[in-house]
């Protein structure tokens, strides 16, 4: 399901002493089946676009186009419901919105809020834990007794749960570990190419970026600055974004060495490239 | 939608902001006292025009002072709405089964409504044109007496300061738990009491949570801080008491005299 914005604006606390813009004259898709990333400064915006997208907020100038819905301002809030059935949201910290007493329940909340039977709650909600690797002996447990990688992975069931079309997330990685985020991050990419998932997520790693986005919006000031392939991006300098640190690290060598000066964006072109210009024999010069 | 604001400190220059703290918070409790003595029209029609008086001299806006008590409300009219379908007395207008419209129920929940209102009004105004620290300080002074008794006053102070601090924090956890769990389909809006009050404790159990987690942190910081308790701490503000202070210090007075004279019974 694709999502688009077209002239979208939005005030906090409108008509106020505190009234605050945060976001300028905005317009963007985000296409079907695809994973968008969505970056910028701390403040720029991201966290406040996002609530657009399933009309937690409601854009106080402007449409947000959601599948064949239109959200405007004139939007009553009943209308709201299928669009939040139609994308599901993953908060920041989505480990703080558990309360259920068992896994399972808290799994099961949001398919009963959108009429499922409770039998088909339970099945969608072990369907959606084993899919994002929580074991059958945690359906049972405290929401509370988990780690917080593991909470985490919780949220996110809860969320699959209600059979999104289109799921958006922010910052799914943060305070995660290595190998926890890069798990989540191809746990993600799976999702999309196995159900068709529109993927949308605000992230401050430019590695996920590099290695995961099919797209990247930049955002600065409440306004969107850049709309690209991750690779247009990252692959030239000259752009004001902090690159991927396969890419500086390409950088600095290129200081040096008298090398290709496309950038390699990930790990895995970097390995390559490198590979290639520093043969053992022969290639570019030691 | 998120316009809950209860609570929280606008910085802004009108006169209000201005005025003595102290005096703020004794004129504030003044007309909160009128209002709940007072039982005759006249005296409630005084003290909503000195609400409005107040709301538009401390130009935070209309719409945005309705939109942030509004929750407040709406919740001592719909607790007015019982009152009057379970009490019982006088005459009699409207009865089936154990609902009954009487006008002794009538007036008590009118009463009530009223008071409330103006309270939630001068409250609301107080909270959003004092600074925190200003607020901790006039309570600290209040409860001079209380040292008396053994009362540490600087604790007093402290746990004020730290309580409006930590109230925008609060109100911003309780608009995310909310978005989240509006996420996942919880219609906070319209559906029956038996669900209201299970969406609503999908919010309080991480709300708690996450409030014990904060005043753990918190707690562990201080003393990382080298806080220690007994000792006697200064203030960074001094506030002063102008002639227009007392002036308003005066109207208030006569404004709760005359409150007052209109609800003698001779
Ligand atoms: N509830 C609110 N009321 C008033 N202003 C707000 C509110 N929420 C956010 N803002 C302001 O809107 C701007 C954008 O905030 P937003 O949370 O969207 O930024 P962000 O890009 O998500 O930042 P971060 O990377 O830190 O999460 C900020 O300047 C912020 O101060
Ligand atoms: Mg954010």
């Amino acid at each position: 399901m694709e999502i688009k914005l077209k002239n979208v604006g939005y005030t906090y606390h409108l008509n106020s002493p505190m009234a605050f813009t945060a976001l300028k004259n905005i317009t963007l898709t985000f296409p079907a089946h695809q994973l968008t990333a969505i970056i910028g400064k701390t403040g720029s915006g991201k966290s406040t676009l996002i609530k657009l997208l399933n009309g937690l907020e409601i854009p106080t100038s402007g449409e947000v186009v959601i599948g064949n819905q239109v959200i405007d301002k004139y939007t009553k809030s009943k209308q709201l419901n299928l669009v939040r059935k139609n994308v599901g949201m993953v908060f920041q910290f989505s480990e703080n919105q558990l309360f259920s007493e068992t896994v399972l329940k808290d799994v099961m909340f949001g398919p009963l809020n959108f009429g499922k039977s409770e039998q088909e709650a339970v099945e969608l909600a072990k369907f959606w834990l084993a899919k994002v690797g929580i074991d059958k002996d945690l359906f049972e447990q405290a929401p509370f007794e988990l780690s917080g990688g593991q909470m985490r992975r919780v949220a996110l069931a809860g969320v699959l749960a209600c059979e999104p079309k289109v799921l958006v997330l922010d910052e799914p990685g943060v305070g995660l570990d290595y190998v926890s985020n890069q798990n989540l991050m191809s746990l993600l990419k799976k999702l999309q190419s196995q159900f068709g998932l529109t993927i949308i997520m605000v992230t401050h790693s430019m590695e996920n970026v590099a290695e995961f986005a099919d797209h990247v919006v930049v955002m600065k000031n409440g306004a969107i600055v850049r709309q690209t392939k991750p690779i247009e991006l990252f692959s030239t300098d000259d752009s004001k974004v902090e690159l991927p640190e396969a890419a500086q690290f390409y950088l600095k060598l290129m200081k040096n060495h008298q090398i290709e000066n496309e950038l390699p964006i990930n790990k895995t072109e970097l390995i390559n490239r490198l590979l290639k210009q520093f043969k053992p024999n022969g290639g570019t010069h030691e | 939608m998120n316009n809950f604001i209860f609570g929280q400190y606008i910085p802004g220059k009108s006169l209000i902001y201005r005025l003595n703290p102290r005096l703020k918070l004794i004129a504030s409790v003044l007309l909160i006292i009128a209002s709940f003595i007072n039982h005759n029209l006249l005296g409630f029609i005084i003290l909503l025009g000195i609400c409005g008086v107040i709301i538009q001299v401390s130009q935070v806006g209309w719409i945005f002072f309705i939109k942030g008590t509004q929750f407040f409300i709406y919740m001592i009219f719909l607790t007015s709405i019982l009152q009057i379908l379970f009490s019982n007395g006088g005459t009699i207008y409207w009865h089936y089964g154990i609902f009954t419209i009487s006008s002794f129920g009538l007036q008590i929940a009118s009463l009530a409504f009223l008071r409330f209102l103006v309270a939630i009004v001068i409250l609301t105004v107080y909270l959003m044109t004092t600074n925190p620290a200003e607020i901790a300080q006039t309570i600290q002074g209040i409860c001079y007496p209380l040292k008396f008794v053994g009362v540490n006053l600087d604790d007093i102070g402290l746990v004020t300061a730290i309580a409006l601090r930590f109230m925008p924090t609060l109100t911003e956890e309780v608009n995310n738990l909310r978005n989240a769990q509006k996420s996942r389909g919880v219609n906070f809006e319209k559906c029956s009491i038996i669900k209201r009050i299970k969406s609503n404790i999908a919010i309080l159990v991480p709300l708690f949570m996450s409030v014990f987690r904060r005043a753990e942190q918190l707690a562990a910081t201080m003393i990382l801080r080298g806080y220690t308790d007994g000792k006697h701490r200064t203030h960074i503000r001094q506030s002063n008491w102008s002639k227009f202070d007392s002036l308003i210090l005066i109207v208030v007075l006569l404004i709760f005299g005359l409150i007052l004279s209109l609800n003698i019974n001779f």
